[in-house]
This record gives structure tokens, C-alpha cells and sequence, in this order.
């Protein structure tokens, strides 16, 4: 931060809105000696300003674009906002740099403002009345602007200016919301606005000489750079907000839309069966008679690519790629199945296992609690019944209310005869998230017990076991998972996984070839380097680590996608 | 003189070392030396530079020096980040990580951090 304000010391604040303040009040007073004498002052005031302008217009035209999916979503910056407050002392200068700017600039554009008349202002002036209601996580931001701006100095016209400065910085959410009439008032608004930003902008640059322009471009691309950050991290923020938690609750189709969004399904562009209309009974088949998971995969592609409806069909491909050891892959293909269909049991299980697995506990929660509610209605429901108020908002409660809610449902059937199978899975995969390993084998034990021929389960298990600390007994589960089945990517990977754990790096390499040999399917061309859609970086990166750890570096550079995994072999032994 | 952390990024200076698509990719994404200045429970300190500038090795250095970005951070949390249990934003926010220099690059170095976390059964 303190590339932005020179000096880290924001946590030296204990009130960030008293420091606020302070900051605020400091650039009145530098207005009043404008006013006065010219000079450095006046030279510093500038260039903050075109700093501000710059990003300003950018963000501008980047609206007028109708661009939502560049720098401008505010929607993770409302819980960016609310989190900022919470935690404030830290991030106040971001925050203060956006107050910055407002106060100096208001002078300048007043000028501007009785040049372009009084009517655009008193337009920004209504938009202003609505825009930040509609967005109530935003509203602490446009209000401790104002708290800025009722100082006396800044009377008359500056107010109307100044909010509807606010209404602007706003606008992409509003316009996100909402279509129509309150738009389209906005738009114009910002027609002329720009126009006058065009004007001020190209006084401004006249007096501004090169080195300064240089300075405020680096500002903007920090200023994108935080943007970006911002929204790489937004699914995880978002999740222990309150408020969106409770909007979940209301809603879970449009959380499987868009909360923990793993982007379109990337379909391999070789697919000798992609004009077969029987390709999802061909793709059973596969499973059936034990072919590789890539073929089947690609069975089960081409058929959602013939039908992008068919539930099944994407259930499968979320199923077998997870199988195979492609998470990503996976997970796309089971939130597209919920989407279509927002309370398919098989899917909910096996996408919040792979949220667990790729470190998304609480989707993974969310997508457990969806299953429950699904399944047993009647348990969700007495829980809300007996204590409404529960609004767990942090991992470990949240964790902690779900996984009540499965012992519920597994008291429902005590005896073994009876035991619902998935309700031990879902169980297991919550005390694992917590790392209470020793109830997890327990519920993937009884899981199997109800279930032995389950490869799957026994791979659970094998993992469980290898997580505390048990690597020979992970093997044995392991090995049990890849004699039911023995093209189980995911089980060869955690073999080797547990064999580097245990220093067998060749042992650990012959599992993970044979691994990545599964993922090449007969009777397709030779596929270029780089060209299979997904990739399984798992089983790659694991590999580079058994090399490494067994000191041979030489061959890193030849572990690559689309490697060919006989190949390999030749040069390692 | 006990640290968590030393066993993973000792980890990722090998990696770095030998591979040299990470090592490219991880100055192409970073392109800065970042200094990381960890503290453990008995509040001992140890001092890691990554030079992502031009050279893209991690080394264990005795005495804190220029840095592009300076890092501050517990030992604990930097092993929680490492193996993805929080992220440099949550560390950040809750004052647990404290950068001198470009913040943003802090989300870029967490990414790098995490080619230390050792691979990880899966269920």
C-alpha cells in the first residue's frame, strides 16, 4: 500500500474514519491556499488530479463500453468495502486515495459546471437519489464521502457535483441491476459529463509536462492491479460475508451459477465420437466395460455438445473427470449439471468433494447443506424450526451446523441394514475438511461396509488414511480402489502421492506415468503438444516433484502437457 | 531455530532452480526481488530473498537487504498461505502480513508460494 500514500504506517490509525477526516481536512485546506498563492502547492494538487482523472476516464469509457468483465465489478468491491471496514487499518489508503481526489477536483470541475449549466447537474443530482439505495452493501462509501463534502467550504453547486460523482462511481453496479428508464437518465448524464471530463482533460494536459504524465499511468496500472486482485480473490471473501451468506440461502440456483464459477466446460476439439447420436449409451457402455476415462469423457462430451440439456450426460463427464484426475475440468461439467438441474443428489456430492479437494470448504458446505436440504427436507427443515436465528457465517461454525445436520439424518437409520450410504460420505468429507481424520475413516468404513465394491469409497479412505499419517494402509485402500477399477486416475495420482511421502520416487513415478498413459486415447492422431483442452496439472507438477526430489533434473524439462508418457519411461530407467 | 516453512521453500528453491518453465513463468508474472522476513514462535527471525528479477532463485539470506517488496510475516501464517489454507489478502486485511514496497504483487507472490505446497491426497 504504501505505493499509493509512501509510507506503510496506515495502521498507525486506530480510527480509520477519524483518519479519514483528518485526510480530508487537509485537502480543504489546500484548496484555500490555491485560492491564495499559486505555485508547488498548486504543481502537487495537479498531478493528483490527473492521476485521478486518468483511471476516472478509464473506468469511464470502459462503462460506456458496457464492459462488466474488465476492472469494473463492483460488486466484489461492495464486500471488498464492507471487509475494509471491518478490518480498516490496513487498507484505509485505498480508500483515502479515492477521497483524495474528490475534494481537489471539485474546484476545477465547478468552473467546468457553470460553463456546461446548471441542468446536467441537477440530473446527477437525481441519479444520485437512487443509485446507492439500490446497492445497500454499498451505502457506508457514498455516505462518508458526503461526510466530507458538507463541510461550508464547499457549498452550492459543489454538492450537487460531488454526488453525482459519487452516483457515477456506482453506475456499472446500478447498470448491472437494473434496466430502463434510471439507466438510461444515467447514461445521458454521462454523455455530457464525459464530454466535459474531455474538455478539462485536455486544459489540464497543456499544463502538464511529461515526467508527471508517466507517474500517473504507473498509478492506473497499480490501481487495475488491485482491481484484479480484488476479484481473483472475490469468491473466497464473498463466502464469509453475512449478508451474501444469507442471500444464499434464499437462492442456491443463482450461487451454482455464479459464486464458485469454474467458467464454461473447455471440450477437447478432437472427439472421433462427436457426430454419434448415441454418445451417452456409448459413454455408459465405456464405464461399463473398462476403458479409459478419456474415452468415456469424450463420449459423454459429445453428447452434451449434441445436447447441452442432457443432465445425465454432463452429471457422467463431471464424474468420470474427476475420476480421471481432472478437477477443473470436473467441476465445470457438475456446476453446468446444477444449473440445469439445482437439486441432482449425485452431483452435489461429488462437486463438494472436489470443492474439498481443490481447498473451497465452504462451497464445498454450501453444496453439502444443498444435498441435505434435498435429501432429507424434513431434518433441514426441524433444524430451522428449533433454532431460526442460525446464521453461521465462518468456516468452522458453518462446518460445524452441517455436519449436525448429517449425524441427523444418519440417526435416522441406525442400524447398518438401512445406513444411507451417502450420508457417511458427506460426513467423512466434512470431518476431513476439519482434519479430524480418525472420524472421517470411520464414516467412509461404513460407507464401504454398505457399499464394498465401491472404488471410489475405498479411494476416500485410502486418502483419509495417507492425511494421518498412514501411508502403507493408504496404499492398501488404494490398491483395493484400482483392482475394482483399474483406469482410477485420481487413485494412481494419490499412490503417488503417498509413495513420494514415503521416499519411493520410482515407485511413485511409475504410478503417475501410467496415470498421464491413461489420459492418451486410442485411435486419435498423434495430438500436438499443448493442444488437449484439460490438462491434468496435478499429475504433472506431482511428477516434477518425484524427479526432483530423486535429483533428476534433467528430465524436468521433458514433464510438459501432452508428454507421452511411454516415452518418458526410456529416458528414466 | 525451528521453522515450518523452511522445509517447503527450501522446496521451491530447488524447483526454481531446476525447472525452467517455472522459473521463466514465475519472472514473467513477479519481475521483482522480493524480500520475506519470517518470524517464528520464539521470535527468531529469517530473511528469504526471491529474486524474480533476472536471476528466479530463492535463497536464504542472513541479514534483511533491498527488496523491491518486503514481506513481513509469522512463520504459522506464511506455512497456512503456502499450503492454501488463507490467502496473502485475508493475511493482509487481518494485519498478519505486512509488504513494504508494490502490495499488488503480493497476489502474484502468493501464487509462486504455493508451488512449495506439497502435493496432497485427494478424495
Amino acid at each position: 500500500m504504501s505505493l499509493l500514500g509512501g509510507g506503510s504506517e496506515c495502521s498507525t490509525g486506530a480510527n480509520p474514519l477519524a483518519h479519514f477526516n483528518k485526510h480530508a481536512q487537509e485537502d480543504t485546506s489546500l484548496q484555500q491556499s490555491l485560492r491564495n498563492q499559486p505555485g508547488q502547492q498548486r504543481r502537487m494538487m495537479l498531478r493528483e488530479e490527473n492521476q485521478m482523472s486518468m483511471s476516472e476516464k478509464q473506468h469511464m469509457e470502459s462503462f460506456m463500453r458496457n464492459d462488466q468483465t474488465g476492472a469494473f465489478s463492483f460488486q466484489p468491491m461492495a464486500n471488498e468495502l464492507s471487509n475494509i471496514h471491518r478490518h480498516t487499518p490496513l487498507a484505509n489508503q485505498n480508500i483515502q486515495r479515492g477521497n483524495q481526489f474528490n475534494p481537489q477536483e471539485f474546484q476545477q470541475l465547478n468552473m467546468r459546471a457553470e460553463s456546461a449549466g446548471p441542468g446536467w447537474t441537477s440530473e446527477f443530482s437525481q441519479s444520485v437519489s437512487h443509485s446507492p439505495a439500490q446497492l445497500p452493501s454499498q451505502q457506508q462509501q457514498p455516505s462518508m464521502m458526503r461526510s466530507s463534502l458538507n463541510r461550508p467550504l464547499m457549498g452550492g453547486m459543489s454538492s450537487g457535483f460531488m454526488m453525482g460523482r459519487s452516483a457515477m462511481s456506482h453506475a456499472p453496479g446500478v447498470h448491472a441491476n437494473q434496466a430502463d428508464a434510471g439507466r438510461v437518465v444515467e447514461v445521458e448524464s454521462m454523455q455530457q459529463w464525459e464530454d466535459t471530463f474531455k474538455e478539462y482533460e485536455a486544459g489540464l494536459q497543456g499544463r502538464e509536462d511529461e515526467p508527471i504524465e508517466v507517474n500517473a499511468n504507473i498509478m492506473d496500472g497499480a490501481f487495475e492491479q488491485v482491481w484484479d486482485n480484488i476479484q481473483e480473490t472475490y469468491a473466497d471473501t464473498e463466502l464469509t460475508n453475512d449478508e451474501y451468506q444469507a442471500a444464499w440461502e434464499k437462492d442456491f440456483e443463482q450461487y451454482a451459477i455464479s459464486r464458485m464459477n469454474y467458467g464454461k466446460y473447455a471440450f477437447e476439439e478432437q472427439n472421433q465420437f462427436a457426430n454419434d447420436p448415441d454418445a451417452y449409451e456409448i459413454g455408459l457402455k465405456l464405464m461399463e466395460s473398462g476403458a479409459k476415462l478419456s474415452e468415456a469423457a469424450l463420449a459423454f462430451e459429445a453428447a452434451v455438445q449434441q445436447n447441452p440439456d442432457h443432465v445425465n450426460a454432463w452429471l457422467k463427464l463431471g464424474e468420470v473427470q474427476t475420476q480421471n484426475e481432472k478437477e477443473s475440468a470436473g467441476i465445470s461439467a457438475l456446476e453446468k449439471c446444477l444449473q440445469l438441474s439445482p437439486e441432482n443428489l449425485p452431483a452435489l456430492m461429488t462437486l463438494a468433494i472436489s470443492y474439498v479437494n481443490d481447498g473451497y470448504d465452504n462451497a464445498a458446505y454450501a453444496t453439502l447443506e444443498r444435498w441435505i436440504q434435498t435429501k432429507y427436507p424434513q431434518i433441514a427443515q426441524q433444524a430451522r424450526v428449533e433454532n431460526p436465528d442460525i446464521e453461521a457465517d465462518d468456516r468452522v461454525a458453518l462446518n460445524k451446523r452441517i455436519t449436525q445436520l448429517f449425524i441427523k439424518a444418519a440417526q435416522l437409520s441406525p442400524d447398518v441394514a438401512n445406513m444411507d450410504p451417502d450420508v457417511q460420505t458427506g460426513l467423512g468429507v466434512l470431518f476431513y475438511s476439519i482434519e479430524e481424520f480418525d472420524k472421517t475413516m470411520d464414516c467412509f468404513r461404513a460407507a464401504i461396509g454398505v457399499r464394498p465394491d465401491d472404488a471410489l469409497s475405498w479411494n476416500r479412505l485410502g486418502a483419509s488414511l495417507a492425511n494421518s499419517n498412514r501411508p502403507e494402509e493408504a496404499i492398501e485402500a488404494y490398491s483395493r480402489a484400482l483392482q475394482l477399477n483399474p483406469n482410477f486416475v485420481r487413485a494412481r495420482y494419490n499412490l503417488g502421492v503417498s509413495y513420494i511421502n514415503m521416499g519411493m520416487y520410482d515407485d511413485a513415478i511409475e504410478h503417475l506415468l501410467t496415470g498421464l498413459s491413461m489420459h492418451k486415447v486410442d485411435g486419435l492422431e498423434e495430438i500436438p503438444d499443448g493442444m488437449v483442452s484439460n490438462q491434468s496439472t496435478s499429475l504433472l507438477e506431482t511428477l516434477k516433484r518425484a524427479l526432483l526430489a530423486m535429483d533428476r533434473r534433467d528430465l524436468i524439462d521433458k514433464v510438459k502437457p501432452g508428454m507421452d508418457a511411454d516415452s518418458f519411461r526410456k529416458f528414466l530407467f | 531455530m525451528s521453522f515450518k516453512t523452511t522445509a517447503p521453500l527450501n522446496g521451491l528453491a530447488k524447483a526454481l532452480e531446476s525447472d525452467k518453465a517455472l522459473r521463466s513463468s514465475s519472472i514473467k508474472q513477479a519481475d521483482s526481488v522480493i524480500q520475506f522476513v519470517v518470524k517464528n514462535k520464539e521470535g527468531e527471525t529469517k530473511a528469504w530473498k526471491l529474486d524474480l528479477k533476472e536471476a528466479g532463485t530463492l535463497k536464504e539470506i542472513s541479514e534483511p537487504s533491498d527488496a523491491d517488496i518486503s514481506i513481513a510475516v509469522k512463520d504459522a501464517d506464511l506455512n497456512k498461505l503456502i499450503n492454501g489454507k488463507t490467502s496473502a489478502q485475508k493475511l493482509f486485511m487481518s494485519g498478519k502480513l505486512k509488504v513494504k514496497g508494490n502490495v499488488m504483487k503480493a497476489a502474484i507472490v502468493e501464487k509462486i508460494l504455493q508451488k512449495a505446497k506439497p502435493p496432497k491426497a485427494k478424495l
